[in-house]
């Protein structure tokens, strides 16, 4: 995991480095470290895991790019956040969802929260299920029929 | 030439049947006129997918289906997707253009509507009777369940007795079984969900393997798509499917039938596929925005319009959603995502609840992965800062929640037209969609999300979240050109064909009459085999064309 700006980040091939900053400071007030769980940088957001959002949303990076360029270092993260969620909320979902996205396709993160991925595992049909064996759809039938009965 | 899939390319002479769009009501009609030995094209503008293509068995499935995988064509932006002006509407229609049709990303909920939803004028004052009853229908609904390979339970008491579908439902699972414990104790009915997804092999294809991204198109085949169910079959029948081609016209000839429909492809190249019979089935909004565009000397409103009804009656089913947020982790990532029981409890109208007409509740047993408890697209708030992984912790494989379809009422002035600025890549004017969701329906939807609270409360939830009007919901587009037996007062007849055009037929759900509160594929696909039947049964309409 990395933090912080350095020359050869596969970030820097997205975003230029003073953006990538902004980034790094911004994600990591809306998903800071907490327990086991990493910030949004130690998760790489602004390194590798950017180009894993940029390669599966291009279409993200323009407003991205545009959002972290405005004026506001005079505003808190929090301030600034919110500023733009009213002012350029295409921006601010192009943020969050880098954000996002980034942090939870990360594998160290995927495997604190307990996530397996989407994976095959074949579906069996309950032979005999339980609300059988519990009666749940006898009480059902025994109330009788819902629908209103209409001459054809 | 005819290539993979029978993709046709260029120009092909003239046929039995041309048929407008590759999703399931074209797909329907083309399998039965193909397989009866008529001669079949079908024009349709988008392309086949391969099952290796869909996202959700890749780590970034979460980030696409926001945007190529989106069913908003208006977000999704694909060259074979036009776009339509919404910005008059309540709901966003949603749709996906290809082999398939919005089948390709449907959650394949499998219900039909119940008799009284034919008959709602008679019955309770409000929209209008079907010119067919439930029971007409029965058969068809039977044919096609077994065309899908439909999964569930027969005996549900909210239908009429009749066949079994031909598969074992799906599993319930842990979240679908304290549910139905809850209703038992709330003494409401529940049932094992309906889904034209495969709970065991079937005509060649594999079962559910839980990818939990049916949404996104089934990486395995299980789920029920007409590309593999109907097109494919169709083909080895001698069908034929133009890809990437647009149709912009239904040309008339002077004797004022329909002569074929001219089209424009990928490269700009422009044909006419002629053809006896022409076959609409673009959806509520393509097709009928292609009627309107065909306008034409003798047709000066749009094609078929005497009535003045196409693109009239726009319904496209107001969704709540109730989830409710349990202690337990049902690890609702994995499983199908079309229904694991559903609810019929309040579907039938009871005026006393201060509105007519009812809804449906379905049970989605996949809420999706980490970044859709992160950001839900339905019910529910990000939470960023010092509160956001508690919220993602609590969130993930946590919750449980209730669709709601309400009924959607048949209102003239809610309607699709052609944008008087907006154009599609090829030129045609684009549709432009005006839909106010009424009064009876807000109160609707209102009553349900209060009683499916207390389902999920029952159940054990410890927080519910709601949104009583979801503004990306629709899915369910129908009604624009109504069937009826009063040329003045409807656009085709009551087996889909044109009252002004006797060669023209639409089997979309455009000939919907009232929407009912159930997901309409079931019906769509009943109903265009129904329409096919019609088409085979007049001898003059029999196979002539090679």
């Amino acid at each position: 995991m990395s933090v912080g700006s350095r020359d050869g980040s596969p970030g820097t091939k997205i975003l230029a480095p003073s953006l990538r900053d902004r980034l790094i400071e911004l994600a990591d007030e809306l998903i800071p470290a907490d327990g086991q769980m990493p910030a949004a940088s130690e998760a790489g957001v602004a390194d590798t895991q950017l180009t894993v959002v940029a390669d599966a949303r291009p279409d993200l990076v323009g407003p991205l790019r545009r959002v972290l360029s405005k004026p506001g270092k005079e505003m808190t993260a929090p301030e600034f956040l919110n500023a733009i969620q009213s002012t350029d909320p295409e921006g601010h979902e192009a943020l969050v969802l880098t954000v996002v996205g980034g942090y939870y396709t990360n594998p160290h993160v995927v495997r604190l929260l307990g996530y397996s991925g989407q994976h095959a595992s074949p579906v069996t049909p309950d032979i005999y299920p339980s609300y059988v064996e519990e009666g749940l759809l006898e009480a059902v039938i025994d109330r009788g029929p819902l629908f209103r009965q209409i001459p054809d | 030439m005819t290539g993979r899939h029978g993709a046709v390319a260029g120009r092909t002479g003239p046929v039995d049947v041309v048929i407008v769009g590759a999703g399931v009501s074209g797909g329907v009609v083309g399998k039965r006129l193909a397989e009866a030995g008529m001669s079949v094209v079908c024009l349709e503008q988008g392309r086949w997918h391969d099952a290796s293509e869909f996202p959700g068995q890749h780590p970034q499935w979460e980030l696409v289906m926001r945007k190529q995988w989106s069913p908003n064509p208006n977000v999704r932006r694909l060259p074979e997707d036009y776009p339509i002006d919404s910005t008059d509407s309540d709901i966003e229609p949603l749709m996906y253009n290809a082999v398939g049709g919005s089948t390709i990303l449907y959650a394949a909920d499998w219900s039909r509507m119940v008799p009284a939803d034919f008959r709602t004028a008679s019955l309770d004052g409000v929209g209008d009777d079907w010119p067919l009853s439930y029971g007409e229908l029965e058969r068809y609904y039977e044919r096609t369940d077994s065309d899908m390979g439909v999964s569930g339970l027969g005996g549900n008491p909210a239908y009429p007795p009749g066949t079994d579908p031909p598969l074992p439902p799906l599993p319930i699972g842990a979240s679908g079984l304290a549910v139905a414990r809850a209703h038992t104790r709330l003494g409401w009915h529940w049932w094992p969900g309906t889904n034209a997804i495969l709970s065991a092999p079937y005509d060649g294809r594999r079962p559910c393997v839980q990818w939990g991204a049916c949404m996104q198109g089934c990486p395995e085949g299980a789920k029920a798509s007409a590309d593999l169910t109907h097109w494919t079959a169709a083909i080895a029948s001698g069908a034929r499917v133009k890809t990437g081609v647009r149709a912009t016209r239904v040309r008339l000839g002077s004797d004022g039938r329909a002569r074929g429909v001219e089209w424009t492809d990928e490269d700009g190249n422009d044909g006419c596929q002629e053809g006896r019979i022409v076959v609409l089935a673009a959806n509520a909004i393509g097709s009928a925005r292609l009627l309107l565009v065909s306008a034409q000397r003798g047709h000066a409103d749009g094609l078929a319009n005497s009535s003045g009804l196409v693109g009239r009656r726009l319904m496209m089913h107001p969704f709540a959603v109730v989830t409710g947020v349990f202690d337990d982790s049902f690890e609702t990532w994995r499983g199908h995502v079309g229904c694991r029981i559903s609810s019929m409890q309040f579907y039938e109208s009871d005026e006393s609840r201060g509105f007519l007409r009812g809804a449906k509740w379905s049970m989605a047993p996949s809420t999706g992965g980490p970044i859709n408890a992160a950001m839900p697209a339905r019910a529910g708030e990000a939470s960023w800062g010092e509160d956001h992984h508690d919220r993602v912790r609590s969130r993930f494989g946590h919750v449980l929640s209730w669709g709601i379809f309400g009924e959607d009422l048949p209102d003239v002035s809610n309607r699709v037209e052609l944008d008087p600025e907006l154009r599609d890549r090829v030129g045609l004017p684009a549709p432009k969609i005006t839909y106010r969701v009424s009064a009876n329906t807000r109160r609707l939807l209102q009553f349900h999300v209060a009683r499916a609270t207390e389902s999920l409360v029952e159940a054990g939830a410890h927080t519910i979240e709601s949104s009583q009007l979801l503004r990306e919901s629709g899915w369910h587009i129908m009604g624009t050109a109504r069937m009826g037996v009063d040329p003045t007062e409807s656009v085709v007849d009551p087996w889909g064909r044109a009252h002004d055009v006797d060669n023209l037929f639409v089997v979309d759900a455009s000939i919907f009459v009232t929407s009912g509160g159930v997901n309409p594929t079931s019906t769509i696909s009943a109903l265009a085999l129904r329409c096919a039947e019609a088409i085979l049964a007049q001898p003059r309409w029999g196979r002539r064309s090679s």
